[in-house]
């Protein structure tokens, strides 16, 4: 049978687990931060200025069109070139924070295109506060919009921060690499690093699975 | 004026004959063979019963579930440790085929599940066969639901053959390293790998959207 040898791999369980907090991290952060900027750039595309308009949807083009290999290359390595200096872990902090932002925006967006003035207003006619029209009549239509691909997209996050390998950030998978280096063990340390992977990714895409059956339960139909 | 040294003819066309190329390669080889494995699997997924449904889920999800980087590092150990020899290209070919895979079997047993059951039995009722009620009453219905996450698929693969490069495979993102190994200016060399990685997806991207208004149309 093939000769799988994993007691090595698990010797070094404290040195994967660093790595999955790095990870954690880097895919946490980026996630939020980047849906913060997300959402500017979603009032930005809809405003009436042209120029924060063409401004964001070329932001938004820009970061969806091109490989976010590229992102890493260019804020680690090319801006260099030009004197800024960045940090392997903040460099791909950054271009998380800009596919982050990217997509949810777009997310975001969609969200934002749900809530309808005729709804609101006659909120409004039936006497509901203002407090009490976001929490009724705006919130939970947006939510359940937004709510499920957010859940996809911070899985996305996640899984991108594994580029740090390629510009030596200590993430999971740098960590795997480097135990596969040390002990050629090559593919039992990648399958321990896919391992955390597939359960950090299914717990949050099953997330995502509950909220749209138990939170959401009840169809919204359109008139 | 020095930062744009490297970029002269011979550099650019380098790029665009052996990295675009094999890009394109890749990005067709992953999407026609992965779109016809992917279509089978989703639909072996909606016939199949529940055993045997998640035993492919449990592929499925392993695969999307795992990081690219991961799948193709695994890739590029196992020939060696299986014992035969295949070239990076093919290994990175298989990987990408089986992720557009993957990923396009969700798409497809999600459109073909959105057609509720009624649907089928009414179809069943007219007297169609199997073959005419799924071309003709599913399908159709089934493809609103499909096209646009299909969509985002194909372009997000597009982008993702970038991730080839790691093993060693000449497309675009290595066709540009190899320059800047030479010339020694990484800005302008990844401004230009950008800017034909969008000049590639951008108009597929306006094509899509397109279709997408396209196939709502007659949705109520």
């Amino acid at each position: 049978m093939l000769g799988f040898r994993f007691q090595p791999v698990i010797k070094n369980m404290s040195f994967i687990l660093e790595g999955v907090g790095i990870t954690f991290s880097l895919a946490v952060l980026g996630f939020l931060i980047g849906s913060f900027i997300g959402i500017f750039i979603a009032f930005g595309r809809r405003s009436h200025t042209p120029l924060l308009r063409y401004s964001s949807s070329a932001f938004i083009e820009a970061v969806r069109n091109t490989p976010f290999l590229v992102h890493v290359y260019f804020f680690y390595f090319a801006l260099g070139e030009i004197g800024i200096n960045i940090p392997s872990y903040f460099a791909l902090l950054i271009a998380l924070i800009i596919m982050n932002a990217g997509y949810m925006s777009e997310i975001i967006r969609g969200g934002i295109e749900v809530i309808k003035t005729e709804q609101v207003k006659s909120a409004e006619a039936l006497g509901l506060s203002p407090s009490q029209i976001k929490r009724y009549i705006i919130i939970p239509p947006v939510l359940r919009v937004v709510l499920p691909p957010s859940l996809n997209q911070f899985a996305i996050s996640f899984l991108s921060s594994s580029l740090g390998v390629v510009i030596g950030v200590k993430e999971l998978t740098w960590r795997a690499n480097f135990l596969q280096a040390r002990n050629f063990l090559s593919l039992e340390s990648y399958l321990v690093a896919a391992a955390f992977y597939i359960i950090i990714v299914k717990i949050t895409l099953s997330t995502s699975r509950f909220i749209d059956k138990k939170v959401f339960k009840y169809k919204i139909t359109d008139i | 004026m020095e930062l744009f040294s490297g970029i002269n003819l011979k550099n650019l066309v380098f790029m665009l004959k052996t990295g675009l190329i094999t890009t394109i390669y890749l990005s067709i080889i992953a999407i026609t063979i992965g779109t016809l494995v992917g279509f089978i699997i989703g639909w072996l997924r909606t016939i199949a019963n529940e055993f045997f449904d998640s035993i492919i889920l449990i592929f499925v999800d392993i695969i999307i579930s795992t990081p690219l980087i991961i799948q193709l590092l695994i890739a590029y150990h196992l020939p060696g440790f299986l014992g035969i020899n295949i070239t990076t290209i093919l290994a990175g070919s298989i990987v990408i085929v089986l992720y557009f895979a993957a990923n396009c079997s969700q798409v497809v047993k999600a459109g073909i599940d959105s057609v509720t059951f009624n649907q089928w039995r009414a179809a069943k009722s007219l007297g169609f066969s199997y073959l005419q009620q799924m071309r003709y009453i599913i399908l159709p219905q089934a493809w609103r639901v499909m096209i646009p996450s299909y969509t985002g698929f194909a372009l997000g693969i597009i982008k993702d053959t970038s991730l080839i490069s790691i093993i060693g495979v000449v497309e675009l993102v290595r066709s540009g390293q190899i320059i800047i190994s030479r010339t020694l200016n990484p800005l302008p060399i990844w401004f230009i790998i950008g800017l034909i990685y969008f000049i590639v997806c951008w108009p597929l991207s306006k094509i899509s959207r397109h279709l997408e208004k396209k196939v709502q149309i007659g949705k109520e």
